[in-house]
Formats: C-alpha cells, structure tokens, sequence
C-alpha cells in the first residue's frame, strides 16, 4: 500500500518579486563593490545595481531600521553565494550596514537580508509574502519568526542559504538536505527559542543514523545540529 | 524536494491528508497518480503550478514515525465520495515537527510527481 501525499509549494523553483526588485545574480554579484565605487567596473551593466543600492538604502531608512557601521562586514551586498568579503574599510555611499530592530517590519527585514548578501533568500521571503495576499488559506508570516530566522542567517554567514518555508501557523522553517539523504530543519518560535530536528538519512530498518530534535535557545541549538551542519 | 512543512498537521487538523493508491486498481504507478489528481478537481482543490505528490511507501512511513515518536501510527482509510481513496495518516500530534522531517527524508526525486498533469 502506498499513500500519496500533496506538497503544495514544495519547491523554491518559482521564484518572483512582487515589489518589483531587480534580482542580483551570481555574475553581478562578483563584481567588487569598490570596483563599482571607484568606477574601475562601472558599466551600464551595473547601474540598475548603483540605482538598486539607492533604493534600498531609503527603503531601510524609512522603515526606521538601525543600521550601523561594521567595519568588520564586508562590501558585498549581493553576494548570494558567499559571505560578505571584509573590507579594509567602508567607503562613501557604502558607509552603513542595516541590522533588523524590534522595529522592523516584514519588508524590511527582507530588505536588510538582502542587503547582507542573502539575496536568494530574499527573494525566496518576497515570494512567500505574495502567497499570503493572494492566498486567504496561507497563513501570514510571524514577525517575530521572521525576524528570528534573519537574526540567525546574518550571524551564521557561514551557513549556506536553506530552503524556506512557512509552517500552517505561520512560523517560518528553514531546511537543507544534509549529508546523503538527511535533512536539517529549524523552526523560529517568536519567544526566540528555535525548535530543530535532524535526521541523517531515511529511517530505514537496520541501518544506524543519528538523528536529534528539540526546542532550544540559539546558542544551544546550533550546538545540537553541529554534526548536521555541512559548510560550502 | 519539498519542505518537512508540507508534512505538518494543520491546525484543527487529526490526521495527514494522504490517498491510498492500491485503491485504483492500476499496476502504473502514473495511473494512480492520475487518479489522485481527478479527486482534486472532484473535491475543487486549487492546486497550484509547482504543487507536487510524493508517494510514500507505507511501511516506510510507518517506521519512520515510530522512528520519530516511539509510538506506532494508525492509517485508516478514510473514503468520501467525491475521494474514495482518501486516507489519513494519525500520529502524535505532540511530535509533529520530528514527524514532518521524518516523512519528509523519504522523499526523493523519484517518488514525486506534478499534482497537475
């Protein structure tokens, strides 16, 4: 006997802006943002990119964001595969790097994830939002979950970009296929405690796997899922 | 490959939602598909472009909610009319997060077909 079961927007395949953002890509990401400063890369290519990074710095400041200077992060704010390179220091319109506040609102947490370098995520968020206007049976997505999940993607830069979702009450749920065949999934509570569970692969009679789930703060979580954890 | 989220219990939910495939009396795997899909438009589903169907064995899913809970899970089936092959899936709802990731990990790209033809 075989069941079938209906995984309606499974994938992360389909992928657009409702806002209208321009979508950083890997090629344009590569290009150095002091390059595009200094005008040493300054083609018609990247201007959209130039008139983006204007747009969205006011779109951070209207949402009376914090933002800071970290002269620790890096240049890059599109850079979707990699994290942020350091800088040997900020220069002239890239002075400023936005953190998310309890202020913050949905579009601007988005806003600030993309702005440190988690563009595909991003993307992925602004899609997911879409889904909640236009379809009454999703539910909306938990601010506080929201803010949860950028608060650990943006100190984790380690981690590679997780598939995302929306759990029924609304709580977002990154994941990512581990090892061979496991996953790695995590759910932000907004009390800020993350609830994770981890399987190496398939449960499969006989064969040994480790496996690990619970509800725990940030620090303690990340300790637990450490073996699940594949760097790029 | 899905999420672990679109295993997860609703809310005011008992059980998964789930189709038994024997039902159909097909050999093709596609077939029984097929008769899942003429269920949606029976019960006017709305499905979406990239909606999917995993088939899941269910010994398989079996052990891995006894995996993930300790306890053994009840599937009934569970016809109506415009679905007679429905079913569903009852687990501790209290596990359900360790269920969603349990079930999910049986899912590959061989066991997942477009839930629009």
């Amino acid at each position: 006997m075989s069941e079938l079961v209906d995984i309606s927007d499974t994938a992360s395949d389909v992928i657009f802006d409702v806002t209208g953002s321009p979508k950083p890509s890997p090629t344009v990401t590569a290009v150095p943002w002091d390059e595009i400063t200094l005008g040493r890369a300054s083609t018609s290519r990247l201007d959209w990119l130039r008139r983006y990074h204007e747009r969205l710095q006011g779109e951070i400041k209207r949402s009376q964001c914090k933002t800071v200077f970290d002269p620790d992060v890096g240049t890059s704010a599109y850079a979707a595969t990699e994290p942020p390179p350091r800088p040997a220091a900020a220069q002239g319109w890239m002075r400023s790097w936005p953190e998310i506040g309890p202020e913050c609102t949905h579009e601007a947490i988005i806003a600030v994830l993309r702005w440190w370098g988690r563009g595909a995520i991003a993307d992925r968020l602004v899609y997911l939002q879409g889904l909640t206007r236009h379809d009454p049976d999703e539910p909306p997505m938990v601010l506080g979950s929201l803010r949860a999940m950028a608060h650990l993607l943006m100190s984790e830069r380690q981690l590679p970009d997780p598939q995302i979702g929306v759990t029924p009450d609304g709580l977002v749920q990154v994941e990512w296929r581990v090892l061979t065949s496991g996953i790695l999934a995590m759910e932000f509570l907004p009390s800020g405690l993350i609830r994770f569970a981890a399987v190496s692969g398939p449960a499969r009679s006989g064969v040994d796997r480790r496996t690990v789930n619970g509800t725990l703060r940030k620090d303690e979580a990340l300790a637990a899922i450490q073996p699940f954890i594949v760097h790029p | 490959m899905p999420l672990s989220a679109a295993f997860r219990l609703k809310q005011n939910e008992e059980y998964l939602s789930v189709n038994w495939l024997e039902y159909f009396g097909v050999s093709e795997l596609s077939g029984s598909v097929e008769g899942v899909r003429q269920a949606f438009r029976n019960k006017d589903y709305q499905v979406r472009p990239n909606a999917r169907f995993a088939v899941l064995n269910v010994g398989a899913a079996t052990s891995a909610i006894r995996e993930a809970t300790g306890t053994e899970p009840g599937i009934k089936h569970l016809p109506s009319r415009k679905d007679p092959s429905h079913a569903g899936i009852f687990a501790d709802t209290s596990e359900h997060f360790a269920i969603a990731v349990e079930l999910a990990a049986l899912v590959t790209s061989k066991n997942v077909f477009p839930a629009k033809a």
